[in-house]
């Protein structure tokens, strides 16, 4: 039971993280509909402040783990109260709710029950995270006689550690690493992520859309099997979206809350693996090339920006130091062409696996096509258009970086494609997950309000003072 | 698309705003998802409950060396030699090539694959490198994997404990 405690414990951290934020109401009713939120906020900051402990020498413990989640908790205590908690009503929709808690509560149990037994057995799962947990599990420290070891070139000793820390909280809170007893909290994030979308997406998406849609993501095979392989590239893909959503609900509101969320998920996604370095810098790139030349207020999006490279950048800086690079050759597939020019018979074999993979439906459930429909509809609509674009340029830039790192790669490229495509391409589902759920939101809401105000042909259609989001900040932006 | 269109048309048709229709392809989602979701959901629980069973017979020692059994490793030598060691001490590793292991290139994969686990079976203990090709590493011991360790000069090398043959250990000659 200890390791769950250590759950509870970072959905606590995650709670005062977000009630510092504002995001939550300092409520003891608000706390249920918020959990999952709150994990994934935790189970994003903790680990991240590890690290950076870890990097400047001070020992990784159960002590230290626990005194960094109290002062998370303590962040929310003496904050602001916030606003009121919502009440909940009994409406028709309500019971969508209900049914949507009790086929994926049960769908939740079952998975649990299966990863409770379930071993480690992925290549990835125990020879690159679960070895670098270990090692965390038995040492205080950054070991140089590991991390920064020759031996272990196999292990990407680039990567960040923020799984391989959130891995070793648990084993140490189990007394020991056990290969056998994390998945079970490895499917935790999968609970946490179809909460927490819910509860984020409440004041714009209705029950009776985000209930099927977020049924339909977690029944993905792609979803649900890649998770409990143990690998990171779901966890990653999560706190990817979950940066994703944030910035889109600033997008379409201009509240700076929800960008104090995107920091928090874009922390944890920049400390998982370079790939979330490098969708973290997508996600901020295009929220910022449509959000600033709105009129959205610059100062806070760029606090946001810093918070996630300071956040980043302690373990950029140990890596540095011990001479740790990782085998990519970022720099050369920046500055020099020439690099580029003559391997650019890479390109065409990685564009079409990641298309094959994305376009896999037995694994992905036409949630990507899905998304893309919406998301046209919205942009040829002009409902939802800013979140519209902010999602599909996302997709796009997230897909053009993996094609990047194919075509930048030292390795040769059929291997490369192999033993990693199927897994890096759930970066892009995950946004498209995000933005099937929250764009289909915006576009049925716009739907139900036309048909309240009795829009017509002939008539005064949609009455865009009182649409989306969008447009109100648009026509403030034109005022100013 | 063709759905969105056929929705977009049929909406027009009633005299709704353009705008409004083409809106009214977020529907297409919300309506397919149950039907797509209803059959994964089902086969997601067969599996999970399946894998359940299987994974259920296995105890914790197995669980734990599932990887290296699939592998081929010899995981009974492995934890045996892991038991010799003391807390902190570091291992150098030996892996001999195999009469049946095929192409050179299967080999050398075979090796490095071999590598990952045994250095994973063994952790918390440190794999150390050593200094040259053909010299033994700067460790506590020397774990003599698929290889002879008469091959390697006695004095370079302590007590020899075999496990079975081509499977020993050996305390670095210092260290004895």
């Amino acid at each position: 039971m200890a390791p769950f405690a250590a759950d509870l414990l970072l959905a606590l951290a995650g709670l005062g993280i977000l009630v510092g934020c504002g995001l939550v109401p300092r409520r003891l009713n608000a706390v249920i509909p918020a959990l999952g939120l709150c994990y994934l906020a935790g189970a994003s900051v903790v680990p991240v402040v590890l690290i950076a402990l870890l990097v400047i020498g001070i020992p990784f413990t159960l002590v230290t783990f626990f005194l960094v989640a109290c002062a998370c908790i303590v962040a929310g205590a003496v904050g602001p109260s916030g606003r009121p908690a919502e009440r909940f009503t009994w409406s028709p929709e309500a019971w969508v709710i209900v049914a949507f808690v009790a086929i994926f509560g049960a769908f939740a149990i079952v998975g649990l029950l299966s990863a409770l037994e379930m071993p480690l057995k992925e290549w990835d799962s125990w020879a690159i995270w679960g070895r670098k947990a270990q090692m965390l599990t038995a040492h205080n420290s950054l070991t140089s006689g590991f991390f920064a070891s020759p031996s272990y070139y196999f292990m990407h000793a680039d990567y960040p550690l923020q799984y391989p820390v959130w891995e070793a909280i648990h084993f140490r809170a189990a007394g020991g690493f056990d290969a056998q007893a994390v998945l079970r909290h490895v499917w935790l994030f999968l609970v946490a992520f179809v909460w927490a979308v819910a509860y984020l997406l409440r004041t714009q998406v209705r029950p009776l859309v985000w209930a099927p849609l977020l049924i339909l993501a977690a029944a993905a095979p792609g979803f649900w099997q890649q998770l409990l392989s143990g690998n990171a590239d779901v966890p990653l893909a999560i706190f990817v979206a979950m940066g994703a959503i944030s910035l889109a609900l600033w997008l379409g509101e201009g509240d700076g809350r929800p960008l104090a969320l995107a920091a928090v998920m874009l922390a944890g996604a920049a400390n998982l693996k370079n790939e979330g370095l490098m969708a973290t810098v997508c996600l901020l790139a295009v929220a910022g090339a449509i959000g600033l030349p709105r009129g959205l207020r610059r100062k806070p999006f760029f606090f946001a920006s810093l918070a996630v490279v300071l956040a980043a950048l302690p373990w950029r800086i140990w890596t540095a130091a011990e001479g740790i690079e990782g085998d990519l050759p970022v720099s050369r597939g920046i500055t020099d062409p020439a690099y580029l020019l003559g391997r650019t018979d890479r390109i065409w074999p990685s564009v079409q696996a990641t298309v094959r993979e994305l376009g896999n439906q037995s694994l992905w459930l036409y949630i990507l096509p899905l998304a893309i429909l919406v998301l046209t509809a919205a942009l040829v609509s002009g409902r939802g258009r800013r979140a519209a674009a902010f999602y599909l340029g996302s997709i796009v830039l997230v897909w053009a970086g993996l094609i990047w790192s194919y075509w930048i790669s030292p390795h040769p490229i059929e291997w490369h494609l192999a033993t990693s495509v199927s897994r890096v391409v759930s970066l892009v589902l995950f946004i498209g997950i995000a933005a099937l759920v929250h764009v289909s939101g915006i576009l049925v809401s716009e739907l139900d309000r036309g048909r309240r105000s009795g829009s017509t042909d002939a008539g005064h259609g949609l009455n865009d003072r009182s649409g989306s989001s969008d447009v109100a900040l648009d026509e403030a932006a034109e005022l100013a | 698309m063709a759905a969105g269109t056929l929705i977009f048309v049929a909406i027009r048709r009633a005299g709704v705003d353009p705008r409004c229709a083409v809106a009214a392809v977020a529907l297409i989602p919300v309506a397919v998802a149950p039907v797509l979701a209803a059959p994964a959901l089902r086969g997601a629980v067969m599996d999970l409950l399946e894998t359940r069973q299987a994974d259920a017979q296995l105890n914790p020692a197995d669980a734990a060396v599932l990887p290296g059994v699939e592998l081929g490793a010899d995981v009974g030598f492995l934890a045996w030699a892991r038991g010799q060691f003391a807390e902190g001490d570091t291992f150098g590793l030996e892996i001999g090539v195999a009469e049946d292991n095929g192409p050179r290139g299967e080999s050398t994969m075979r090796q490095v694959l071999l590598q990952q686990w045994i250095t994973f079976q063994l952790a918390p203990h440190l794999l150390m490198q050593p200094a040259a090709p053909g010299e033994l590493a700067d460790a506590d011991w020397v774990v003599f994997y698929e290889s002879d360790p008469t091959a390697y000069q006695r004095r370079q090398l302590g007590s020899v404990q075999v496990y079975a043959p081509g499977f020993a250990i050996a305390r670095a000659s210092d260290a004895s």
